[in-house]
């Protein structure tokens, strides 16, 4: 018996966690290596996870999810990496800086966070998210939509840097309310017929700054409207509160 | 909304750039299959909270090793889910104390559940559950032991009196028939 045949009769155990500890260590080692037993894992693996359908469905707690989106935020990653670039971007755009705003956007994205491209690989996902936020300012040259608040937040503003031909765009806001617990912004672009996408969610810093990368999965183009309200942890399907900020797009100008 | 036409996978990519709203959207869609599974095997509401959070983290935090080229993304997010259980289970040395074999009527899944979504589990369920019913017995009983309380081969010869090797057996024919079940009702 060769050493496939000697782990492919024991994959069916390996996938239920049958095996004994030292044997699954060996199994695991093989298959990190071997294409053609990795093939019949892939094979039993479903099996396995369809015996989790029979068990009865119980209904998880409801203040459950807004638990987990806490603890997976907390890692490194989304909301550590916002708030130092909300803080630089829109003190920037107080001092009126916005017309040429794009061209040192990049500038200060290579001096201020270059060195985080290098620095650990941790860093990566944020660095990169930092760059595709500032590469979509860069590339909206000047069709910035402004976004107003409305009753619920009349000092709030926001604008909304489309590149033009994509479907990315950053947003940034200065004086949003501050949030109460367990709530966060969320964003929704709105199509023609009405329905409604989510665009992410952000958490503003405590001077009421806030910035979102938005990838939109069409053409911004097909897309009449920006809003955003204020959702539980982690966001809703579908809006659940009255807009706190709202613009109907304009064309843009290429 | 646009969510819901996103595919589990392109979820996954999208979580892998740091977008939270993918990852609720993913909670919404697979969160009670994981908290059933984890009070099914823990038998312990608080453990199996515990183990939902884990089990999300580990999504948020892994998203990039997914590879939907080895297969799909709930047979990856229930194997992560199960392997939690089961380490806490060995850690603890607990062992659950009932045994659910009725089916649960569609009225008890929670209420604010898509009908659409209701029927689809119900679906699910029951294609399974019929498949393990035309594994003979004693096959299915040491797949049951084994993926729910998370014994080895050892200790189900243990705790059956059964020889090591008929465990092995069993536990080997029964997938196999399992695995045909499954792919001819699919």
């Amino acid at each position: 018996m060769s050493i496939h045949d000697d782990i492919q009769e024991i994959i069916p155990a390996y996938v239920l966690g049958a095996l004994e500890q030292e044997e699954a260590a060996r199994a695991g080692a093989h298959l990190g290596s071997c294409e053609r037993c990795t093939c019949v894992l892939e094979e039993y693996s479903p099996v396995a996870s369809a015996l989790a359908l029979a068990v009865p469905i119980v209904p998880p707690p409801s203040g459950l999810k807004s638990r987990v989106m806490q603890r997976a935020l907390a890692q490194e990653g989304a909301k550590s990496f916002r708030e130092p670039v909300a803080r630089s971007l829109i003190g920037w755009q107080r001092l009126g800086f916005a017309p040429t705003f794009a061209g040192a956007a990049l500038v200060l994205a290579l001096a201020v966070f270059g060195w985080n491209i290098w620095q650990t690989a941790q860093l990566s996902r944020a660095v990169e998210a930092q760059r595709a936020f500032l590469t979509a300012m860069a590339y909206a040259q000047g069709s910035a939509q402004i976004v107003h608040g409305t009753e619920l937040a009349p000092d709030a503003v926001g604008r909304f840097y489309r590149e033009p031909d994509s479907s990315v765009a950053a947003l940034v806001t200065v004086n949003m309310p501050p949030l109460a617990e367990g709530r966060v912004y969320q964003v929704w672009l709105t199509e023609s017929d009405g329905t409604k996408f989510s665009a992410g969610v952000f958490h503003p810093d405590s001077e009421g700054n806030g910035w979102l990368l938005v990838r939109a999965p069409r053409h911004l183009d097909a897309y009449v409207q920006v809003g955003i309200t204020t959702e539980p942890t982690g966001g809703s399907k579908a809006p659940t509160t009255k807009p706190v900020l709202l613009a109907r797009f304009t064309p843009t100008q290429d | 909304v646009a969510e819901d036409i996103l595919t589990d996978e392109q979820l996954v990519a999208l979580i892998a750039r740091n977008e939270s709203w993918a990852l609720a959207e993913l909670y919404d869609r697979y969160v009670r299959l994981v908290f059933s599974l984890a009070l099914k095997v823990l038998n312990d509401r608080a453990s199996a909270e515990e183990i939902v959070q884990e089990v999300f983290t580990k999504v948020w935090r892994g998203a990039r090793d997914f590879d939907g080229k080895r297969g799909k993304f709930s047979s990856w997010l229930i194997g992560i889910a199960h392997h939690q259980c089961i380490d806490e289970l060995r850690r603890r040395r607990v062992r659950p104390v009932a045994e659910s074999t009725d089916d649960t009527p569609l009225s008890e899944l929670a209420s604010d559940q898509d009908p659409a979504e209701v029927a689809e589990y119900a679906f699910e369920r029951a294609r399974v559950r019929r498949a393990l019913a035309q594994i003979p017995n004693e096959q299915r009983i040491v797949i049951e032991l084994a993926f729910f309380q998370g014994l080895t081969h050892q200790e189900i010869a243990n705790r059956s009196g059964d020889p090591l090797g008929t465990v092995k057996t069993r536990v080997r024919l029964g997938m196999q028939k399992l695995k045909e079940l499954l792919k001819e009702q699919a």
